[in-house]
C-alpha cells in the first residue's frame, strides 16, 4: 500500500479547521473502577475540542479505562462526563453515538465479514427503524474508505487483511460514524513505525480539515509528544500533568510517572521534546 | 454534513461500495427466490402425494376450490395445512435460531442445545406421563416447559447484564439436567405410555389444524415482525459488546430482547409440532454460508428453515421405507448432511 | 558506562521475592485443592461400598474386602453388588473427567464435551443397533457396540473439523443432529429395543458386573497416560494454533492424540454407565476454577473430580428415595447443573 494518506476533504469546510461545531467533552470527578477496585477516583479532564489529545501513562494507571469512561463503555461510579453541558450518562446512547466515536482495543471482525460492510455498520447511529441504507449512508461510507486508503480492499474479508490496513478499516468505521469527537484506545499497537506515522498523520489530517477532536491512548511518548496538541501523562490513575507537550513533557515528569530516568531534547524534525530513557547500563 | 458528503460523492455513479452491497443484495434476493422455488415446488408435490394421488394440476385447481368435492376437501382440509405448518413451523426455528446465534455470538447456540427444547420436551412428557393430560394441555405444558427453562437461564445466567457465555453455559446446562430428567421419566413409565410420550419428544407437524394452524400463524407473524424491528442491531452486536456500544447500540436491551423474541417462536412453534429436532442449529449454519456476508441472515434462515421443514415432511411421509415418521426424525436426517458437506467442502477451500 | 551491579542484583533479588509469595501461595492453594479431591473421593468411595438400602459399617465393608465370607450377607452385598458400581463409577468419572477436559481444550470452547462432540450419540446409536438388529442384551455384549460407535461418531467429527477448533464443535452437534434422529427412528420400530433402550440411557453404574470393568479397564489406563501426555501440549494450544507452532508443537498431532484419547475415554465411560450428561462438562469447569488455567493440574484434579462426582451421584440416588433408587445419570445431572451454573456465574467465564 502506498504510504501517502490522502484526507478527501469531503466537506468542503477546511477554511477553518477547529470549527466551533465540536462540543466539549470533559470529565468531572469521575471515578471509575472494577468490582470494587477503584482505579480511577475522582479525575478532571477537559479534551479541547478541534484539537489532538493523546493520553500516555505506564501500563495499568488507567488510561484506557477512563477513555472508556468518557465513551460510556464503563459505567461511572461517581462524577459526571459532559458533552458540551449536556450529562453524557443522561443522552441516548445513539444521540451519543452520534456525536462520540470510540475504536475500543483490539476490536475482533466476525467471520467473513468484508471490509465495506463492516466500515457501513459505523452508520449504525444515523439509521432508520430498519436500518436501510441510504445513498447518503454509501457515500459517507466510500468517504471513509477513501481517507482511510483502504477504498480499493472494499470487497475484501477483514480476516485477509494485513494488521495495519485492519486498523485502518477499525477507523474507517468510526468515521463513517461521522462524530465531532473521535476516541481511540491504543489505535497504533501491533502497527510498525511506518504504519504508525501514517496512521497518526491520518488523525492529524482529519482533525486539521474537519475539525474533528481526537483523543487517543498511545504507547509511544515520542509520538504522542509530536501529535498531540494536548498531552495528558497519568500514574496511578491521577493526572500527572497535561497541556502543550513542549511543556509538559519534562524529565522530572517522565521520572514521576514512568519511574524512568530520561533525558528530554528536542526532536531534530519537528521540534517537539524527544524522551531519550537512560536504562541500566547507561548514566546519563 | 451529510448533506455535503452526499452532493461530493452521490454523482460518483457506480461507487465500489453501492456495487458490494447491490452485489450483496443480490446474493440475497437469490437465497430467497430460491427457497420461495423451492416452497412452492414442495408443496405442489406435497398437495399431490398421499394415500389418495392427485396429479400436480389437479391438486392446485384444488386448491383454489375448483374441481372434485373430494379432491377440494383433501387438498384443503388434509394437506394444505400440513404444508402450511410445516413452512411456519421451519421459519420460526429458522429466524429463533438465526436469533439465538448471532446474539450469542456462537454458532452452537440454538435451542436445541440451550435446552428451551428439551424443555418443553420434558413440559409435554410430563403433563403425558404423570399429569394423565392429553390434547391442547400438551401443548400448553410444552409452552410452558420452554418458557420455564428459558426464565431459569436468564435468571441464572443474569449478573450486571446478560453475557453470552454466561447464557451459553448455563443453557447447556440445562439442556442436559431436561433430557436426562427426561429419559429418567421415559424409565419410569409404562411401556405403551412412554412410546407414545416418545413420539411426541419428536416433533411432527401432521396435527395442526383449523383454529390452533392460525394461532400459531398469527403470533409467529407478529413476533416475526418484533424481530424485523430489532433486525438491525444485530450488525453492531456482531461487532463486539465495546463497538456496539460505541456505536449506540443499547447491548443488553437488544440481547435480551433477541432473546425474548427467540424464546418466543421456539416456544410457539415447539407447543404446537413439539420439538422439531435442531431446525433451529442447522438453518442459520446453512443460510449464513449460502449469503457468506459476515451478517445475521435472519431472512435466508427463516427462509431454509422453512424448506427444511418442509422437505423434511414430505419425505418423512413418503420416502422412508414406506413407512410414515414424523418429520422431527427426518430433519436432522436431511439437513445435518447438507451442512457437514458445506462445513467439509468450505473448510477444504480455507485451507487451499 | 555501567551502573553497579550490586545495585542492580538487589534490585532483581527483590522482585524475586517479592514475587515468591503469590506463586508459592498459589502452590499451595492447587494442592490442597488435590488433596482435598483425594480426600473426598476416598470418603465417597467408602461411602459407596458402605451406604444403600442395607447401610453396612465401614468395618465390615473392610472385612468383606479382606476377609470375605460368603454367608454372611453383608460380604456379599458389598463384593456382588456395591463393589461392582464402585469401580464401574471409578472408571467411568475418571474417564469422564479427563475426556472432558480433553475436548475442551482442544476445541478451546466452554460448552464442549463430549456429549456435544458426538460420542455420546454414536455410542447411543450403536448400542441401539446392538439391541434392535443383534438381540444383544448383556452388558459385556454392548460395551464392544457402545466403543465403536464412539470412535466412529469422533473419527467422523474429527475428520470434517478437525483442522479447525472452531468449527469442530459445530461439526460435532451437527452429527448428533443427525444421530439422534436415527436413534429415536430405530426406538419408534422397535418396542424391544426401546425398552432396553430407555434404561440404559438413563445412565446407571449398576447392573454392570465386574466383568465389564475387567475387559475395558486397560482403555482408561491408556486414556489416562495420554491425557498426561497432552495436558503440556494444550496450555500451549490454549494460546493459539499459531502461537503453539511457533512453541514447536505439532498441532495436528496434539488433535490426534487429543482424539484418540477422548475415544478410548468416552467410549469407555459410555460402555461403562450409559451416556452420562453433564459430568465431563461440569468437572473440568470446576477444576478450573479451583487450580487454574494450567492444563496439567486441571487435569490431574478432573481425574480426581470425575469420580467423586459421579459416585458421589450414585450415593444420593441410593439414598434419596425410600424403597428405590435414582440412577446415577440423573442425579449427576441434578447436581452438574448446579455446579455450571457456579461456574457460569464466576468471575473469569471465559478463561478456557
Amino acid at each position: 500500500m502506498t504510504a501517502a494518506v490522502r484526507v478527501t476533504d469531503a466537506t468542503g469546510t477546511s477554511d477553518h479547521p477547529g470549527a466551533a461545531r465540536s462540543d466539549t467533552l470533559r470529565a468531572e470527578g469521575v471515578v471509575l473502577g472494577y468490582d470494587g477496585l477503584r482505579v480511577i477516583d475522582g479525575l478532571d479532564l477537559t479534551l479541547p475540542p478541534g484539537k489532538i489529545t493523546a493520553i500516555v501513562g505506564p501500563n495499568a494507571c488507567g488510561k484506557s479505562t477512563l477513555l472508556r469512561g468518557l465513551a460510556r463503555l464503563h459505567p461511572l461510579d461517581g462524577g459526571r462526563v459532559m458533552l458540551g453541558d449536556e450529562d453524557v450518562s443522561r443522552m441516548a446512547r445513539r444521540d451519543l453515538a452520534r456525536r462520540v466515536g470510540m475504536l475500543p482495543q483490539s476490536s475482533i471482525a466476525p467471520d467473513g465479514v468484508r471490509v465495506a460492510e463492516l466500515v457501513a455498520r459505523g452508520r449504525y447511529p444515523h439509521q432508520g427503524w430498519f436500518g436501510r441504507h441510504s445513498s447518503d449512508d454509501d457515500a459517507v461510507v466510500l468517504a471513509a474508505l477513501e481517507s482511510t486508503g483502504v477504498g480499493d480492499l472494499a470487497d475484501r474479508p477483514v480476516q485477509e487483511l494485513s494488521g495495519g490496513q485492519r486498523q485502518r478499516v477499525w477507523i474507517a468505521m468510526v468515521l463513517a460514524q461521522q462524530t465531532d469527537v473521535v476516541l481511540l484506545d491504543e489505535p497504533t499497537t501491533f502497527l510498525d513505525v511506518r504504519h504508525q506515522l501514517d496512521l497518526l498523520d491520518l488523525l492529524t489530517e482529519l482533525n486539521r480539515t474537519r475539525g474533528t477532536t481526537v483523543a487517543m491512548v498511545l504507547h509511544e511518548l515520542n509520538l504522542a509528544a509530536r501529535y498531540a496538541d494536548h498531552l495528558v501523562v497519568m500514574s496511578a490513575g491521577k493526572i500527572v500533568a497535561e497541556g502543550n507537550p513542549n511543556e509538559v513533557l519534562t524529565s522530572e515528569v517522565v521520572l514521576s510517572a514512568f519511574d524512568l530516568r530520561a533525558q528530554v531534547v528536542p526532536d531534530p524534525v519537528s521540534g517537539s521534546p524527544l524522551v531519550v530513557p537512560v536504562g541500566r547500563f547507561h548514566s546519563a | 454534513m451529510a448533506n455535503d458528503l452526499m452532493t461530493t460523492y452521490a454523482v460518483a455513479a457506480g461507487s465500489a461500495v453501492r456495487h458490494l452491497r447491490a452485489a450483496r443484495r443480490r446474493r440475497l434476493v437469490l437465497v430467497l427466490a430460491a427457497c420461495a422455488v423451492l416452497l412452492v415446488a414442495l408443496a405442489t408435490l406435497a398437495l399431490s402425494l398421499g394415500a389418495a394421488s392427485l396429479p400436480p394440476g389437479r391438486a392446485l385447481t384444488a386448491l383454489l376450490g375448483v374441481g372434485e368435492a373430494k379432491d377440494v376437501f383433501i387438498v384443503h382440509r388434509l394437506r394444505l395445512p400440513r404444508v402450511a405448518a410445516a413452512v411456519v413451523v421451519g421459519a420460526c426455528f429458522g429466524l429463533a435460531g438465526a436469533l439465538f446465534q448471532s446474539t450469542l455470538r456462537n454458532p452452537l447456540a440454538s435451542p436445541d442445545i440451550l435446552g428451551i427444547a428439551s424443555g418443553a420436551s420434558l413440559g409435554a412428557v410430563w403433563a403425558l406421563l404423570v399429569a394423565g393430560v392429553t390434547g391442547l394441555a400438551v401443548a400448553g405444558a410444552a409452552f410452558a416447559g420452554a418458557l420455564l427453562v428459558a426464565v431459569a437461564i436468564w435468571f441464572f445466567a443474569w449478573r450486571r447484564g446478560l453475557h453470552s457465555i454466561r447464557f451459553v453455559l448455563v443453557g447447556v446446562g440445562f439442556a442436559y439436567l431436561c433430557s436426562s430428567l427426561l429419559a429418567w421419566l421415559l424409565s419410569n413409565a409404562e411401556e405403551r405410555v412412554a412410546q407414545s410420550a416418545l413420539l411426541w419428544t419428536v416433533g411432527s407437524v401432521s396435527d395442526i389444524r383449523g383454529e390452533e394452524l392460525a394461532l400459531l400463524a398469527v403470533v409467529a407473524a407478529v413476533l416475526a415482525l418484533a424481530v424485523s424491528l430489532l433486525a438491525r442491531t444485530q450488525g453492531p452486536l456482531a461487532l463486539g459488546d465495546d463497538n456496539a456500544r460505541a456505536l449506540g447500540v443499547h447491548v443488553d436491551a437488544a440481547r435480551v430482547g433477541s432473546l425474548l423474541l427467540a424464546v418466543g417462536l421456539v416456544a410457539i412453534a415447539t407447543s404446537f409440532a413439539g420439538p422439531v429436532a435442531f431446525v433451529a442449529l442447522v438453518a442459520p449454519a446453512i443460510a449464513r454460508r449460502l449469503l457468506s456476508d459476515g451478517g445475521a441472515a435472519l431472512l435466508a434462515s427463516a427462509g431454509v428453515g422453512a424448506v427444511l421443514v418442509l422437505t423434511a415432511d414430505l419425505v418423512g411421509q413418503h420416502a422412508v421405507l414406506g413407512v410414515s415418521a414424523p418429520v422431527g426424525i427426518v430433519t436432522g436426517i436431511v439437513g445435518a448432511p447438507y451442512l457437514l458437506w458445506l462445513l467439509a467442502t468450505n473448510e477444504r477451500k480455507s485451507r487451499a | 558506562m555501567l551502573t553497579s551491579p550490586r545495585e542492580s542484583s538487589g534490585e532483581v533479588t527483590r522482585s524475586r521475592t517479592a514475587g515468591a509469595d503469590p506463586v508459592a501461595r498459589r502452590a499451595r492453594r492447587r494442592a490442597l485443592a488435590l488433596v482435598l479431591a483425594l480426600v473426598a473421593l476416598g470418603l465417597i468411595a467408602v461411602a459407596s461400598l458402605a451406604l444403600g438400602v442395607r447401610d453396612i459399617a465401614p468395618a465390615d465393608v473392610w472385612n468383606a474386602l479382606v476377609a470375605p465370607d460368603a454367608a454372611n450377607q453383608d460380604h456379599r452385598v458389598v463384593l456382588e453388588q456395591r463393589l461392582p458400581r464402585t469401580l464401574v463409577g471409578l472408571a467411568a468419572g475418571v474417564a469422564l473427567g479427563l475426556a472432558g477436559t480433553l475436548v475442551q481444550g482442544v476445541t478451546r470452547n466452554p460448552i464442549a464435551d463430549p456429549g456435544l462432540l458426538g460420542l455420546n450419540s454414536g455410542a447411543s446409536l450403536a448400542v441401539v443397533c446392538a439391541f434392535w438388529l443383534v438381540g444383544v442384551t448383556a452388558p459385556i455384549g454392548y460395551v464392544w457396540f457402545a466403543f465403536l460407535g464412539a470412535a466412529a461418531a469422533a473419527l467422523l467429527v474429527f475428520s470434517i473439523g478437525a483442522a479447525q477448533p472452531v468449527r469442530l464443535a459445530l461439526v460435532g452437534a451437527t452429527v448428533t443432529a443427525l444421530i439422534t434422529p436415527l436413534i429415536t427412528l430405530v426406538l419408534l420400530r422397535d418396542a424391544t429395543a426401546f425398552n432396553l433402550y430407555r434404561f440404559w440411557v438413563v445412565g446407571s453404574l449398576t447392573g454392570r458386573g465386574l466383568d465389564t470393568v475387567a475387559t475395558l479397564w486397560p482403555f482408561v489406563v491408556v486414556g489416562t497416560i495420554l491425557a498426561v501426555v497432552l495436558a503440556h501440549r494444550l496450555n500451549m494450544l490454549a494460546l493459539g494454533d499459531d502461537v503453539a507452532r511457533a512453541l514447536g508443537q505439532r498441532v495436528g498431532t496434539t488433535r490426534a492424540m487429543t482424539g484418540v484419547a477422548v475415544v478410548l475415554l468416552s467410549g469407555t465411560a459410555t460402555a461403562l454407565a450409559g451416556p452420562i450428561a453433564l459430568v465431563g462438562l461440569a468437572v473440568p469447569h470446576a477444576a478450573r476454577r479451583l487450580v487454574g488455567t494450567d492444563y496439567r493440574w486441571v487435569m490431574a484434579l478432573a481425574a480426581l473430580l470425575g469420580p467423586v462426582m459421579l459416585l458421589g451421584a450414585d450415593v444420593i440416588g441410593r439414598l434419596v428415595l425410600p424403597h428405590s433408587e435414582l440412577e446415577a445419570g440423573v442425579v449427576a445431572a441434578l447436581l452438574g447443573a448446579p455446579v455450571l451454573v457456579a461456574v457460569a456465574r464466576g468471575r473469569n467465564v471465559a478463561g478456557v
